[in-house]
């Protein structure tokens, strides 16, 4: 069981990752702490840095640099063209697998 | 600009071990460049700022405290590659540590040959202190004291010669210098040794036997001291020489 789960949300978690910068930009830490925060969703910083430089290497997030009060500069990620029409396809295709789940579970629970 | 607070050399050889042990995990797993630096890059961004929010300069156990929270390097590998991380990384466990530099059997030898070479020239000094002061002795003493001084100190030499020798060809494998430099300079502290004493007791005032004594000690430690100088600053010359300049130190991939 532990497995399917750990499989589930790693499927998901790069529509979460594209959900979470959506809008605003967000550094590596930001990001990891933000999953964490969302239950069923929480993830570490093993999983999530490599997914973030995976979609960056594809073009799906922009990074960007700041300097940071803490040490090292923050690296932003910000969605792209190529990003948001990446979310937008898989966020339709979520909507119709939940969708569908969603129907197939009623009476489950 | 960043406004860091800098940590010790202690402290960013923890975050730095750590960061080097990811990066080769990932490049077992065969990651590119740009993602492996990419990756790095986060990590070592996240420690700084979990750090930041301790109130004082982090010490090493705060930085192994942060460290500790997370991942571990192993959990960077994808499944795929576990199988192969796992394996080099037990392999890396099973294999020793690198020992320190261990001192050379030479300058040992030397250091202790000349140390006796020493102690007999002392006490030759003292017999003739006895003699000076009881007007009595033999003689045959005082040359049996300085003939195995100067022995002794001869072979102490030798030894020191080929210990610094080694130490310099052992590429910072072997250590010792300070212990060379004594052999190296007991022959030629026998010999002066042998002199101001045979000049004091033929000479034989009591005022020039105590400054004779004091003349011993200042020329002994003078003599051992520029030795020491001289030997180290050989040592140190020998150890900014690589033998091989592609055994230089490996550069952060994330720099």
């Amino acid at each position: 069981m532990e497995s399917w789960i750990s499989q589930l949300r790693k499927g998901v978690l790069e529509l979460a990752v594209l959900s979470l910068v959506r809008d605003h930009e967000a550094y590596g830490y930001q990001i990891v702490e933000k999953l964490r925060s969302l239950p069923g969703l929480e993830s570490t910083e093993s999983t999530v840095y490599p997914l973030l430089a995976r979609l960056a290497r594809d073009g799906s997030l922009d990074v960007r640099t700041e300097p940071s009060p803490a040490g090292p500069p923050r690296r932003y990620f910000r969605l792209t063209g190529t990003g948001r029409r990446r979310l937008e396809e898989m966020a339709r295709c979520w909507q119709s697998l939940h969708g569908s789940l969603a129907e197939l579970l009623k009476g489950v629970l | 600009m960043s406004t860091a607070r800098p940590l010790s050399p202690e402290c960013s050889d923890l975050i730095n071990r750590r960061l080097d042990d990811i990066d080769r995990v990932l490049l077992l797993a065969e990651l590119p460049r740009a993602e492996r630096s990419e990756i790095v890059q986060l990590v070592e961004s996240q420690i700084y700022e979990m750090l930041a929010v301790i109130p004082d300069a982090p010490e090493p156990v705060d930085v192994a405290a942060v460290l500790q929270k997370l991942d571990p390097p192993q959990a960077y590998a994808p499944p795929e590659y576990r199988a192969r991380v796992e394996t080099a990384h037990s392999s890396l466990r099973s294999t020793p540590t690198p020992a320190g530099p261990t001192i050379s059997a030479f300058s040992i030898l030397a250091a202790m040959i000349g140390g006796m070479s020493l102690l007999l020239v002392a006490s030759a000094f003292v017999y003739v202190m006895l003699m000076v002061f009881a007007n009595d002795g033999d003689m045959q003493v005082i040359w049996v004291l300085l003939g195995g001084s100067l022995a002794f100190a001869l072979l102490a030499s030798g030894f020191g010669a080929a210990g610094l020798q080694a130490i310099r060809r052992s590429s910072e494998k072997l250590t010792g210098v300070s212990l060379a430099a004594i052999g190296l300079s007991s022959l030629a502290l026998s010999i002066l040794n042998a002199v101001l004493l045979l000049a004091i007791l033929y000479i034989e005032l009591l005022a020039l036997l105590l400054l004779g004594v004091l003349a011993y000690l200042v020329l002994n430690a003078g003599v051992i001291f520029g030795v020491w100088r001289l030997a180290k600053s050989w040592g140190q010359h020998a150890a900014i020489t690589p033998p091989n300049p592609a055994m230089g130190r490996p550069q952060p991939v994330f720099a």
